[in-house]
């Protein structure tokens, strides 16, 4: 038995002096050639989630490297527009880099098809073809949506309306709808002027813009209409019209009772509460981060 | 009107031109010319051989140092045809395939020598049975794809094997480009040979990568030959091992 140490590092003077074998051939015409070497994979491990799987129909499972047409699928359809039209922006999504993925693995097919000489592949481009069709489809909804986006955008007319409507039928609103109004409301601040129902969910950088600051404007002036409409008796520090966003600010972050004792001690301190212009977004970071700061310390504690 | 030349000076351009001619370098320097052992010592070179594959052709180049040269082509391939034609030098077609690294340098030039003698039986001595063992497409001829023949390379892989069982170079590490290419266990002596796997290495620096390797190998070279002459003093296993920590 040899020792572990390598047969390099063993007794090699040894063996030389008593070589048996001379090094050289001794016949050229006597030698018998070896056959070829063929390389085998089975020299290395392939990693089971090697990228490149993907391109297989079943993954790091695939048998064979090229599908009969009789393992084609040939008796499915493309989906429909209506059925893509009831589908939210991550299905979509999904179902694009599936579709995807199902082309890579034909489009594959159908190259190997061509260096094997192997002509059958009507199956693999009548599939692809009807994948290439959803593909279009979904492309089809997106734009039908993103159309839909821009013309809403130039509804302005229309947009005010409903506004002003909605704020009157907010503020006479009995106290038995006045769940399902808040809930709209905050459909429609979501909706018109992009403020995130949750706190949790803003994005300081980009969420924190004009159009939040009009849409912050609305909400303020619709709960706080809504307080002098319940309690007409108000004194008269409450009862004159917002001014600017530190006073409608605990409108969006707090319930309103809180936001209005808020605003009344704001307004019994008597300090300036009008900011610049240029002041007024680094304002709202600044103070919306602390509550989201504060509010997290809390949930963890 | 034409410049009149003195006989001289014609003269005298016909000899620059020689000059020009014969100062042209085909290939590296050092790849130059037949090594023997000696050489290989005193141009501080491992005892290695080197196994360059063609990218184009498949074809297989062998030499004993990390580079090639013209001489080298002419001689590796004696008997060029349409299926086996003359390799050209063009060093981005040639990538090293293996490196095969032996226990003495007289062993090393012993395998260059073995396997540059199996080429000339394959081309020149018994191209019929080399002919034979190649695989064939459907008209006859050896299997290609493109102007790519596969066979040349796993012939030298074969003849690689068949020099290390014949002449029994024990201790022989083999560096692959790719595992891949060493083909089924059984071709090797496992008591012989050693696989190991190429660092990886970017082409554009593959020179640098097999200079890298040089030194390796004639480092672990001198070590084993120190202690072989330390075991042959008779000094003892652990003493031995002290100095090689210090």
């Amino acid at each position: 038995m040899l020792p572990s140490v390598g047969i390099r590092h063993f007794s090699r003077c040894a063996v030389r002096s008593a070589r048996l074998k001379p090094l050289r051939f001794t016949d050229l015409n006597k030698i018998n050639l070896n056959q070829p070497v063929v390389p085998t994979h089975k020299n290395f491990d392939v990693s089971p989630d090697h990228p490149l799987w993907a391109f297989f129909p079943n993954g790091n499972k695939a048998t064979s490297c090229f599908r009969d047409s009789s393992e084609i699928d040939t008796s499915s359809r493309p989906w429909a527009l209506p059925e893509l039209r009831r589908k939210s922006f991550e299905d979509l999504h999904k179902l694009w880099y599936l579709i995807l993925k199902e082309r890579n693995i034909l489009a594959r097919e159908v190259r190997l098809a061509e260096a094997i000489r192997e002509n059958n592949t009507q199956a693999h481009n009548e599939l692809d073809e009807k994948l290439a069709l959803t593909q279009k489809r979904i492309k089809q909804v997106l734009l039908e949506r993103q159309v839909a986006y821009e013309r809403a955008q130039l509804m302005t007319a229309e947009q005010e309306e409903y506004l002003r409507d909605f704020e009157e039928r907010y503020v006479n609103a009995e106290e038995s709808d006045i769940v399902s109004y808040n809930e709209k409301l905050i459909r429609l601040q979501y909706a018109f002027f992009g403020i995130e129902p949750q706190l949790d969910d803003f994005d300081m950088e980009t969420d924190i813009n004009v159009n939040f600051i009009e849409g912050l404007t609305y909400i303020a002036n619709l709960k706080h209409k809504r307080y002098l409409k319940l309690h007409p008796q108000t004194e008269e520090v409450l009862s004159t019209p917002l001014d600017g966003v530190v006073e409608a600010l605990p409108f969006l972050l707090n319930d309103t009772n809180e936001a209005i004792q808020e605003l009344k001690s704001l307004r019994e301190r008597g300090t300036e509460t009008k900011l610049d212009k240029i002041d007024v977004i680094p304002f709202l970071k600044r103070t919306i981060s602390q509550v989201i700061a504060e509010r997290n310390g809390t949930e963890a504690v | 009107m034409p410049t009149m030349r003195m006989r001289a000076e014609k003269k005298m351009r016909k000899h620059l031109l020689e000059q020009l001619k014969s100062r042209k370098i085909f290939g590296a320097r050092i790849a130059k010319g037949y090594k023997t052992p000696e050489q290989l010592m005193e141009l501080n070179l491992a005892p290695q051989v080197f196994l360059f594959k063609n990218l184009f052709s498949g074809q297989v180049l062998y030499s004993q140092v990390p580079a090639f040269h013209q001489d080298q082509i002419d001689a590796q391939f004696p008997r060029p045809n349409w299926q086996n034609r003359k390799p050209s030098r063009r060093n981005d077609l040639w990538r090293i395939m293996c490196v095969a690294d032996f226990a003495s340098y007289d062993y090393a030039v012993a395998a260059y020598d073995g396997l540059v003698q199996l080429r000339y039986v394959r081309d020149v001595l018994k191209p019929k049975e080399a002919m034979a063992m190649r695989k064939k497409n459907e008209e006859g001829n050896i299997w290609y794809s493109g102007q790519y023949r596969p066979c040349f390379s796993q012939e030298a892989v074969a003849d690689l094997a068949h020099v290390i069982n014949e002449f029994e170079l024990e201790g022989t590490a083999l560096f692959w480009e790719n595992v891949w290419r060493k083909g089924e266990d059984s071709h090797w002596r496992s008591d012989l040979v050693d696989h190991e796997v190429l660092p990886p290495f970017n082409p554009k620096y593959q020179s640098i990568m097999l200079d890298e390797l040089r030194e390796k190998s004639l480092a672990e070279f001198g070590r084993i030959r120190e202690e072989n002459a330390a075991q042959e003093n008779g000094e003892p296993e652990s003493a031995q091992v002290g100095t090689q920590a210090a």
